[in-house]
C-alpha cells in the first residue's frame, strides 16, 4: 500500500524530507525514532490487544448465558478471566495513550519529535514483547489463572503451582519498564519542547492530561513493579513478603498493587479526557468552558487519586478512621470530574455540535461515563461497598468508568484524528453504525450486572446454579456482549475500508483549534519545517480564512531547514513560558532500542526459566546496547 | 525523572518493612538479633562523605582541573568501594544467622539492602564512566552533562541509604 | 437528519432508563438479595442503597437534560448563563453538597452494632468449604450453620489457606476470610429465615462453588440446634448404617473428616458430625440425598473439579451402607 504524497511546500524542505526520512525495508521498520511511527506501531499493537481481550470476554459471556454451563471448565474460565483484565488494562488501555500521546504531543506542540526518540522506541518494544511474553504462556498451557490482579497468597507457589502466575508476575514487571520511560520522555518533551510562545496557559488540554498522566504514572508504577517482583521473589526464591506462615501478609500485596492499581485507571481517564476537550471544542468550534478550571481539574484529579487505593480494600477490616478517610477522599475525587463535565455541557451549549462520528462518541463517553462515575460515588461509600464489592455490582461499575470514560474516547480520538494520521477521510456511515452498537451494547451487557451484584452474585465464578434468580440478567448480559462485539468489529471494517477507500484527507478536515492541524495528512517526517509561532490557545482559530500558520526557520542565525551534516535538529524552549530557544541534535534511527528491549526479554525468561545461561546472555546484550546507546550515525 | 521513580520504589520498600512491622509481634521476627550498628554506622560515614569529593569533582572540572576532578572521582569511588565490600561481608556473615528465606523480616532485610547495593554499583559505574571519559578528555569545562547527571545520581544513592539506614538500623534500636 | 438523529437518541435513552429502573424493582423481589435486608446491619445498607439510587437517578436526568438541551436547545451567550457558573454550580456545588451528605451518612452506617449478650461464631475459610465453630461449645459444623433472632451474633472470620471472603447479602456487608488476620462481622437478625451466601473473593479453581447457608432460628430453636449440634454423633441404630460407620473409619474418610465420637478425628475436610441435617453437601454443589451423596463419594472431582476430595473406590454396598450412616449424622 502505498501512503499517500504528503504535499511539498517548496525545493527547501526536500532536503529536510531526506534527512529525516527512515531507512528503506524492514531496517527502517526496527530502526526507527520517528514518533509518528512509534504512535501508529502502537496503536495496531493495542488495538490487537484490544480485539483480543475481547474474544476473551465473549467467551466468558458465552459461558456465563447459560447456568451450569460447560463451555468452558473451572482452569480455562479462571485463565481467560485473568488473560482478558491483565491484557485490557495493561496491553490496551494504558499503550493506547502511548500511542495518542506519542502520536500528538509532539505535533501539538509544534515540536519535530519526543525528547528522546530512542527511548520512545525502546518503550514500543518493551511493550510488544512483554504481550508476546505474557501471551507464549498459551503455548506452554501454563496461563496466569489468578485474576488480574493475582492476590496472595492464592498466586504464591503453594497454592499456583507451574508457571502460569510467574509469567503474569515478570510480565508485569517487564512492562512496567516501558511505561514508566514513556513517562519520563512525555514529561520532558512537554516542558522543554514546547514551540516558542506556547506558555503553560496556552497548552492544549490534551497535552495538559498527558503531562497529567506521565507525573501519575512516575511514581505509581514503582508500586505494581515492586507488587511483581516482590510475589516473584515469594514464589521463585523463597522468600515470605505475603506468606503469613513466614512472618509476611497477604494484605501488603493487596497495599502495593491497589497504591498503583488506583492511579492507573485514573491513568487510563485522564487522558481520554484530553481527546473528549479536543474533540468537543472541534465539533462545537468553541474554546472549552473554563480552561483554568478543567487544568485545575486534571492535576486534583491525578494528586487526589493517590489517595484513594485503600478502597479496594473495604471488606479487609480496616479501622473505622482509615476506611472513613479513604472513604471521603473517594467521594471527593467525583468533584473535579464533575467539573469537566460541566465544563462540556457549557461548551456544548453554546453552539449546536455537529454530530460527526466523534461527537458521537463524545455523548456516548458523557452518558455512560456519568452512570459509571455515579456508582463510583455509591462505592465509595464503605457500607454499600462492603456490601457489593467483589459482586458483578462492582464489576458493572468498572466496565461503565473503563468503556464509558476510556474506550469511547478512544474511539472519538480514532475517528477524530483519522484523517490526520493516514491522509484519508473515513467512511460516513460505518462509523455512526459502529457507534450504535457499541453503545446499545454495552448498556444491555453491563447495566443488567448491577442487579446480578444486588442479588448476589459474586464475580469471578465460572458458572452458577440455576433458580437464583441469575439467570435471565445473565443471558441478556450475553447477548449485549454480542452487540457490543459486532460494534468493535464494525470499528475494525471502517480502519480497513477507509483505508482502502483512500479518499484524500486536506490538511484540517475539522477546522480545529490546534497545530497538529496546520500540516499535511498525513505530516511530513520532519513535522514542522520551521518552528510555529503561537501567540494563543488557539492558534488555527487565530488565522484568517486563508492564511497559513507563519514559522520561523532560523535560531540565533542557524538553519533549521539546511544541514550538511544531515543532522536532526529540533528547538528546545524554557519551562514556564516557552521563550529562550536553542537548537538541538537529535538522535538519528538505530538498532540498539531494539536489542536493548530484547536483551530484557531474554532476562525475563531466564527468570521464568532459572537459566542463568540466558542471564547472562540477556545481561549481556542489554548492557552491550546501553553501552552503545548513544552512538551510531543513521 | 527517573530518580523520582527509583526513590518511590525504595519509599515503598520502606513503607512494607514498617507495615510489616507493625503487623509482627516481635521484631526482628523469629528472634533474629537486630543488625549490628558500629560497622554498618563507619561504612554509612564513609559513604556519605563520598559525596564531598563527587561534588568536588564536578566542580574542580567546570573550573577546568583536570587533575583535580579526577583525584577527587578517584577518591569517591574508593570510598564507594569500600562501603560495598563492608556490605558484602556484612552479607556473608548474616548469611548463617538469617537468610531471605528465614520469614519476611529476612526477605525484607537483604531485598532493601541489597537493592541498595545494586544501585550503589550503578552509580560507581556511571562515575566509573565519567571519570574515562575525563581522562580521555571527552568531557570539560564546556561538556559536563554526564558528570552532572552522575554526581546527582550519587547524591541519591547516598540519601536512600540514609533513608535505609535509619529505618533497618537504627529504628530497631530505638523503638 | 441531525435533529432526527438527536431525537431517537433520546427516546432510545428513555426507553433504556425505564427497562432499567423495571428491571431493578423486579430485582428487589429476588431472594438472596441486598434489597431484602433481615439484619439491622443490612437494613442500613438497603436504606442507603435505594436513596443512592435516588440521588442517582436525579443527577443523572439533570445531566442528560443538559446534553439534550444542547442538541436542540439555543446557544448560550458565554457571558451569560453559560461558562463557569455551569463548572462552578454543576461541577462544584452540586457534587460537594452530594459528597458531604454521603459522608455524613456513611460515618453514620459504620458505627459498630455489636451489643452484650450475643453469641460468639468463629468462622474459618478453606478451599472451597467454610469452617464454623461456636467458641465456649463443643458444636463445629461446615457449609450450613444457624443464628438466633433477635441477639447479637458476632463472628470472627479467618483463612487456613487463600483469601475468600463471607458475603451473605441477605444478612449484612461482606468480611474478608484473610489468613494471618482475624476480621469481625456483626448480624442482628430480625425474622427467621434460610438465607443463602457465597465466596465473595476468588480462592481458586472452585470459587464458583462455594456457597454457604445461614439460618436464622427463634431463640428456643436456635438453642436446641446448638445442643444438638454440640453433642457427639448419635451411634449408629440400623445395622446397615453400622457397616457404614465401619467402611468411614476404615477407608480414607476417617483421614479427612471428623465425626465427633468415632474415631475419625481428620480436618482436611468439613466436620461431619451433623452431616445429615444439612441441606447440601460440598459447599452448595449438590443437595443432601442418598443418590447425590454416593455420586459425590465417588466421584467429587466430577462435581467439583479441584476441591481437595479425591475419587473413593468402594463396592456398591459399601457405598449404599456408608451412605446410610451419614444421613443417618443428624
Amino acid at each position: 500500500m502505498t501512503a499517500l504524497e504528503p504535499r511539498l511546500h517548496g525545493a527547501e524542505t526536500a532536503e529536510l524530507e531526506r534527512v529525516w526520512r527512515d531507512r528503506p525495508g524492514i531496517a527502517g521498520w526496527l530502526t526507527t525514532v520517528d514518533h509518528k511511527r512509534i504512535g501508529k506501531r502502537y496503536f495496531v499493537t493495542a488495538f490487537t490487544f484490544l480485539l483480543i481481550g475481547g474474544l476473551e470476554a465473549m467467551l466468558l459471556r458465552a459461558q456465563l448465558a447459560s447456568p451450569e454451563n460447560d463451555l468452558l471448565g473451572p482452569d480455562r474460565y479462571n485463565q481467560l478471566m485473568t488473560m482478558h483484565g491483565t491484557t485490557m488494562i495493561l496491553l490496551f488501555n494504558t499503550p493506547m495513550f502511548a500511542a495518542f500521546g506519542n502520536y500528538l504531543v509532539p505535533l501539538q506542540i509544534g515540536a519535530r519529535d519526543m525528547a528522546f526518540p530512542r527511548l520512545n522506541a525502546l518503550s514500543y518494544w518493551i511493550f510488544l514483547f512483554s504481550g508476546l511474553f505474557m501471551y507464549a504462556s498459551f503455548l506452554t498451557g501454563a496461563v496466569p489463572n489468578g485474576g488480574w490482579f493475582s492476590y496472595a497468597p492464592l498466586t504464591a507457589s503453594e497454592f499456583s503451582q507451574g508457571h502460569g502466575l510467574d509469567f503474569w508476575a515478570i510480565g508485569v514487571t517487564f512492562l512496567g519498564i516501558s511505561t514508566t520511560v514513556g513517562g519520563v520522555n512525555f514529561i520532558v518533551t512537554i516542558l522543554r519542547m514546547r514551540t516558542p510562545g506556547m506558555s503553560f496557559n496556552r497548552m492544549p488540554l490534551f497535552v495538559w492530561s498527558i503531562l497529567t498522566m506521565a507525573m501519575m504514572i512516575l511514581f505509581a508504577l514503582p508500586s505494581v513493579t515492586l507488587a511483581g517482583v516482590l510475589l516473584e521473589l515469594d514464589r521463585s526464591f523463597g522468600m515470605h513478603f505475603f506468606d503469613p506462615g513466614g512472618g509476611g501478609d497477604p494484605l501488603l500485596y493487596q497495599h502495593l498493587f491497589w497504591i498503583w492499581g488506583h492511579p492507573e485507571v485514573y491513568i487510563v481517564f485522564i487522558p481520554a479526557t484530553g481527546i473528549i476537550s479536543m474533540v468537543i471544542a472541534a465539533m462545537v468550534r468553541r474554546p472549552i468552558v473554563g480552561y483554568s478550571l478543567v487544568v485545575a481539574a486534571l492535576v486534583a484529579t491525578g494528586f487526589i487519586s493517590f489517595g484513594l487505593w485503600l478502597h479496594h480494600m473495604f471488606a479487609t477490616g480496616l479501622p473505622f478512621l482509615v476506611a472513613s478517610f479513604f472513604s471521603a477522599a473517594s467521594l471527593l475525587v467525583a468533584i473535579p470530574s464533575g467539573m469537566q463535565i460541566f465544563a462540556w455541557l457549557a461548551t456544548m451549549n453554546e453552539a449546536r455540535p455537529r454530530f460527526d462520528t466523534p461527537m458521537l462518541f463524545a455523548i456516548g463517553f458523557i452518558v455512560t461515563f456519568v452512570i459509571g462515575g455515579i456508582t463510583g460515588v455509591m462505592v465509595a461509600v464503605v457500607p454499600w461497598d462492603q456490601a457489593i464489592t467483589d459482586s458483578y455490582f462492582v464489576v458493572a461499575h468498572f466496565h461503565y468508568v473503563l468503556i464509558g470514560g476510556s474506550v469511547m474516547p478512544i474511539l472519538a480520538g480514532v475517528y477524530f484524528w483519522y484523517p490526520k494520521v493516514t491522509g484519508r477521510m473515513m467512511t460516513r456511515h460505518l462509523g455512526k453504525v459502529a457507534f450504535w452498537l457499541i453503545f446499545v451494547g454495552m448498556q444491555v451487557t453491563f447495566f443488567p450486572q448491577h442487579i446480578l451484584g444486588i442479588v448476589g452474585m459474586p464475580r469471578r465464578i465460572y458458572t452458577y446454579h440455576r433458580g437464583l434468580g441469575w439467570d435471565l440478567m445473565n443471558r441478556i448480559s450475553s447477548i449485549g456482549a454480542g452487540v457490543l462485539a459486532l460494534g468493535f468489529l464494525t470499528v475494525t471494517a471502517d480502519l480497513v475500508v477507509s483505508w482502502r477507500r483512500a479518499q484524500p484527507a486536506p490538511n484540517d478536515p475539522w477546522g480545529a483549534e490546534t497545530l497538529e492541524w496546520s500540516i499535511s495528512s498525513p505530516p511530513p517526517d520532519y513535522n514542522f519545517a520551521g518552528y510555529p509561532l503561537v501567540g494563543s490557545r488557539q492558534p488555527m482559530w487565530d488565522l484568517e480564512p486563508g492564511e497559513t500558520l507563519a514559522t520561523e526557520t532560523e535560531v540565533g542565525g542557524e538553519s533549521l531547514v539546511h544541514d550538511q551534516g544531515g543532522h536532526h535538529h529540533a528547538w528546545v524552549t524554557s519551562v514556564l513560558d516557552a521563550e529562550a530557544v536553542e537548537i538541538v541534535t537529535m538522535p538519528t534511527p538505530a538498532y540498539w532500542p531494539l536489542f536493548l528491549a530484547f536483551g530484557l526479554l531474554m532476562l525475563s525468561v531466564a527468570t521464568l526459566s532459572q537459566n542463568v545461561v540466558v542471564a547472562l546472555l540477556g545481561g549481556l546484550l542489554t548492557a552491550y546496547s546501553f553501552y552503545r546507546w548513544h552512538g551510531g550515525a543513521s | 525523572m527517573a530518580i523520582l521513580t527509583e526513590a518511590t520504589l525504595f519509599a515503598l520498600l520502606l513503607f512494607s518493612y514498617f507495615y510489616l512491622w507493625s503487623q509482627s509481634a516481635q521484631w526482628p521476627q523469629g528472634g533474629v538479633e537486630s543488625p549490628a550498628l558500629l560497622g554498618v554506622s563507619l561504612r554509612t560515614v564513609l559513604l556519605l562523605a563520598s559525596s564531598i569529593p563527587a561534588q568536588l569533582a564536578e566542580r574542580s572540572l567546570k573550573r577546568g582541573d583536570r587533575r583535580s576532578f579526577v583525584r577527587y572521582l578517584s577518591m569517591a569511588l574508593v570510598m564507594a568501594g569500600i562501603f560495598l565490600i563492608g556490605h558484602i561481608q556484612d552479607n556473608v556473615r548474616d548469611w548463617h544467622r538469617f537468610r531471605p528465606s528465614t520469614n519476611a523480616y529476612g526477605s525484607l532485610f537483604y531485598t532493601i539492602t541489597n537493592l541498595h547495593a545494586l544501585h550503589l554499583v550503578v552509580g560507581m559505574t556511571f562515575l566509573g564512566f565519567v571519570l574515562v571519559r575525563g581522562l580521555r578528555g571527552t568531557v570539560d569545562s564546556r561538556h559536563h552533562r554526564a558528570v552532572e547527571v552522575a554526581v546527582l545520581y550519587w547524591h541519591f544513592v547516598d540519601v536512600v541509604w540514609i533513608a535505609v539506614f535509619s529505618s533497618l538500623y537504627l529504628s530497631v534500636r530505638f523503638a | 437528519m441531525r435533529l432526527r438523529l438527536a431525537r431517537s437518541r433520546t427516546t432510545l435513552v428513555r426507553a433504556g432508563l425505564t427497562i432499567a429502573l423495571a428491571s431493578v424493582l423486579a430485582g428487589c423481589d429476588e431472594a438472596h438479595s441486598v434489597f431484602h435486608p433481615r439484619t439491622t446491619e443490612a437494613r442500613r445498607v438497603a436504606f442507603l442503597g435505594w436513596l443512592m439510587i435516588g440521588i442517582a437517578t436525579a443527577v443523572f436526568l439533570l445531566v442528560l437534560a443538559l446534553l439534550v438541551r444542547s442538541f436542540f436547545g439555543p446557544p448560550l451567550r458565554r457571558r451569560s448563563a453559560g461558562g463557569t457558573s455551569w463548572i462552578a454550580s454543576g461541577g462544584i456545588a452540586l457534587p460537594t453538597t452530594v459528597v458531604i451528605l454521603l459522608s455524613g451518612l456513611t460515618v453514620w452506617a459504620m458505627n459498630d452494632t455489636r451489643t452484650g449478650g450475643g453469641i460468639e461464631i468463629s468462622a474459618i475459610g478453606h478451599q472451597y468449604w467454610w469452617e464454623i465453630r461456636y467458641p465456649g461449645t463443643a458444636a463445629v459444623t461446615g457449609n450450613e450453620f444457624h443464628i438466633p433472632v433477635g441477639r447479637s451474633v458476632h463472628l470472627s472470620i479467618t483463612s487456613t489457606d487463600v483469601i475468600h471472603s463471607l458475603w451473605v447479602p441477605e444478612l449484612g456487608p461482606k468480611r474478608d476470610m484473610i489468613p494471618g488476620h482475624t476480621t469481625e462481622l456483626t448480624w442482628h437478625a430480625d425474622e427467621p429465615g434460610t438465607f443463602r451466601g457465597q465466596c465473595a473473593e476468588f480462592c481458586g479453581l472452585q470459587h464458583a462453588e462455594m456457597a454457604l447457608i445461614v439460618v436464622a432460628d427463634p431463640p428456643e430453636v436456635f438453642d436446641r440446634w446448638l445442643a444438638t449440634q454440640a453433642a457427639d454423633a448419635s451411634a449408629p441404630s440400623t445395622a446397615v448404617a453400622q457397616r457404614g460407620e465401619q467402611v468411614f473409619t476404615t477407608e480414607p474418610c476417617a483421614a479427612c473428616h471428623t465425626v465427633r465420637g468415632s474415631v475419625a478425628t481428620g480436618t482436611v475436610g468439613p466436620d461431619l458430625t451433623h452431616f445429615g441435617s444439612r441441606a447440601t453437601l460440598g459447599a452448595g454443589v449438590l443437595s443432601n440425598n442418598a443418590e447425590h451423596v454416593a455420586s459425590w463419594i465417588a466421584n467429587a472431582q466430577s462435581f467439583k473439579p479441584g476441591s481437595l476430595m479425591p475419587p473413593i473406590d468402594l463396592s456398591a454396598d459399601e457405598v449404599r451402607d456408608l451412605t446410610a450412616y451419614l444421613e443417618g449424622l443428624r
